[in-house]
């Protein structure tokens, strides 16, 4: 049987009733394309690397966000509750005092609180804080490394294209999986988007 | 004029200007430089005048984690982390000790005895690995980081409780050494990072460091307070960041050599706590290096455990 005689048997509504199903499955596996990732897979985010990051400030002005997405994150379990802290002082200060002429933070963001004598806690006001990174590269020199800088989850738009990903000169940004989306050190977080 | 020179000036401005902008954009300096970045390389600059040592030698280590370092009365080298290894004087590798757990510190006494730190415990091995004794601190959650010996008493100190431990080479309790007293003037000891160190002086008085403080401190055997010395300061004479030193030696003249985090640097000073001169400036080691402990041969050499490099690196005095 030649090929044009099995194209004459096939009849008008043969071609429609085919047509339909082809319809129907081409739709069942499109919408199962979709939601298959969501089901079994993991969504991705942007977030800091903090040992490939150099504290270069450039989070705090490459973001599309204003202030930026990118915030500081304090490891309370690595911190040593100075009273002279690289990440508040500026570098030789005479008074280690609250005042703002003392304060490395250009927004003043971290706040100083008396635990006892010679302990200091510090907080990061998230509001104020635009992730300039003065503050994380102060701690990390002269201190123990306990404020680092994060994509708050919270506040990124998870764009396709991070531009700060882009700006980065040590490549420290990168996406991760949801699950694991803070990857700091010294802290058992909870990892919620 | 001629309409021509005129469009040729335009066009050469125009070029110009264009020029510049892409060099502005894209090749200067400035463009590479950020408002908010924080430079602190002023801070690792050191006088070269002021460096009285050359780096002779290293060991490069199999080690994948270093914590400690210690010399014997021989110049053998005995380096702890998650193994222990045994270098002769000509710095060749003679024995390797398999530890189950990280050794965090050691120290080692004229009868060959060598004294670790592992966890909570104190384990007494000789050159063999052979297990001599051992004994738990008292406390369970202690942090042992530093250990020192004499023929007759073992100092251990523990981060934890901001004390030393005193025991008697079968692992007695003695004593505890550190504590500070308001009315006495003896300052508590202040632990900021996980960093507290011992060392026997020239007349058996055991010095530690109260790195919160910025000092190093003596006592005698029995426990009273001695002497102090120590200040904080930016500059090079003074300890630098938020706690230091974080390790210390004692030369044979009783200079100390101590080393620094943050800014990692290793200086000598007088026995009354002059700053004399440098031994190693920051640029000699990787950023972000700390917990450079050290020790001292028969010849006054000093010798650095580098954890980052993994190596142990030795320092002689310029002639």
């Amino acid at each position: 049987m030649s090929a044009e005689e099995k194209n004459i048997k096939l009849t008008r509504r043969d071609f429609v009733r085919k047509g339909i199903q082809f319809s129907i499955l081409g739709g069942i596996g499109v919408m199962a394309g979709g939601l298959l990732p969501k089901l079994v897979g993991q969504e991705y985010v942007w977030q800091i690397d903090t040992k490939k990051c150099t504290h270069c400030g450039r989070c705090a002005t490459s973001c599309i966000k204003t202030p930026s997405a990118v915030k500081c994150f304090h490891a309370f379990d690595m911190c040593g509750y100075c009273d002279l802290c690289g990440g508040y002082f500026r570098q030789g200060v005479k008074n280690l005092n609250t005042g703002a002429e003392n304060q490395l933070c250009p927004t003043a963001a971290i706040t100083r609180q008396f635990i006892e004598e010679p302990f200091f806690e510090y907080h990061i006001q998230k509001d104020l804080c635009i992730g300039c990174a003065k503050c994380v590269k102060g701690c990390e020199a002269f201190g123990n490394g306990s404020l680092q800088l994060q994509v708050d989850q919270s506040i990124c738009d998870n764009c396709n294209e991070c531009s700060i990903a882009r700006d980065c000169p040590s490549n420290a940004i990168s996406r991760v999986p949801s699950g694991k989306s803070y990857l700091m050190q010294g802290i058992n977080w909870k990892n919620e988007t | 004029m001629n309409r021509n020179i005129i469009i040729s000036i335009l066009i050469f401005v125009i070029l110009g200007l264009i020029g510049f902008m892409v060099y502005d954009l894209f090749y200067s300096e400035n463009s590479h430089q950020n408002l908010y970045e924080l430079d602190t390389k002023g801070e690792n600059h050191i006088d070269p005048e002021l460096i009285a040592y050359t780096e002779i030698n290293q060991i490069n280590t199999s080690l994948t984690e270093l914590n400690g370092i210690a010399i014997d009365t021989k110049d053998q080298i005995i380096i702890a982390g998650n193994e222990v290894e045994i270098y002769g004087k000509d710095l060749k590798l003679t024995k390797r000790i398999i530890s189950i757990d990280t050794v965090s510190c050691i120290a080692v006494n004229s009868k060959n005895e060598l004294f670790m730190g592992v966890h909570h415990r104190i384990e007494v091995r000789d050159f063999n690995g052979n297990l001599l004794r051992s004994w738990d601190l008292e406390n369970s959650e202690s942090i042992i980081t530093g250990i020192a010996a004499t023929d007759n008493h073992i100092y251990v100190a523990d981060a934890e409780s901001r004390l030393v431990y005193q025991y008697d080479t079968q692992g007695k309790f003695l004593n505890f050494l550190g504590k500070g007293d308001a009315e006495k003037g003896i300052p508590d000891i202040i632990i900021r990072s996980s960093f507290f160190d011992v060392s026997i002086g020239r007349d058996g008085e055991l010095w530690m460091t109260n790195p919160g403080r910025y000092l190093l401190q003596a006592f005698d055997a029995k426990g009273n307070f001695i002497s102090s010395w120590g200040k904080h300061s930016d500059e090079v004479e003074g300890f630098c960041g938020c706690c230091n030193p974080t390790n210390f030696a004692i030369l044979s003249n009783g200079n100390f050599v101590t080393s620094e985090k943050a800014i990692p640097r290793i200086k000598i000073y007088s026995p009354d706590g002059k700053f004399l001169y440098v031994v190693a400036s920051p640029g000699k080691f990787d950023q972000g290096t700390k917990g450079l402990d050290l020790a001292v041969d028969s010849k006054n050499n000093i010798y650095v455990l580098d954890p980052e490099r993994k190596q142990i690196r030795i320092f002689e005095k310029k002639h």
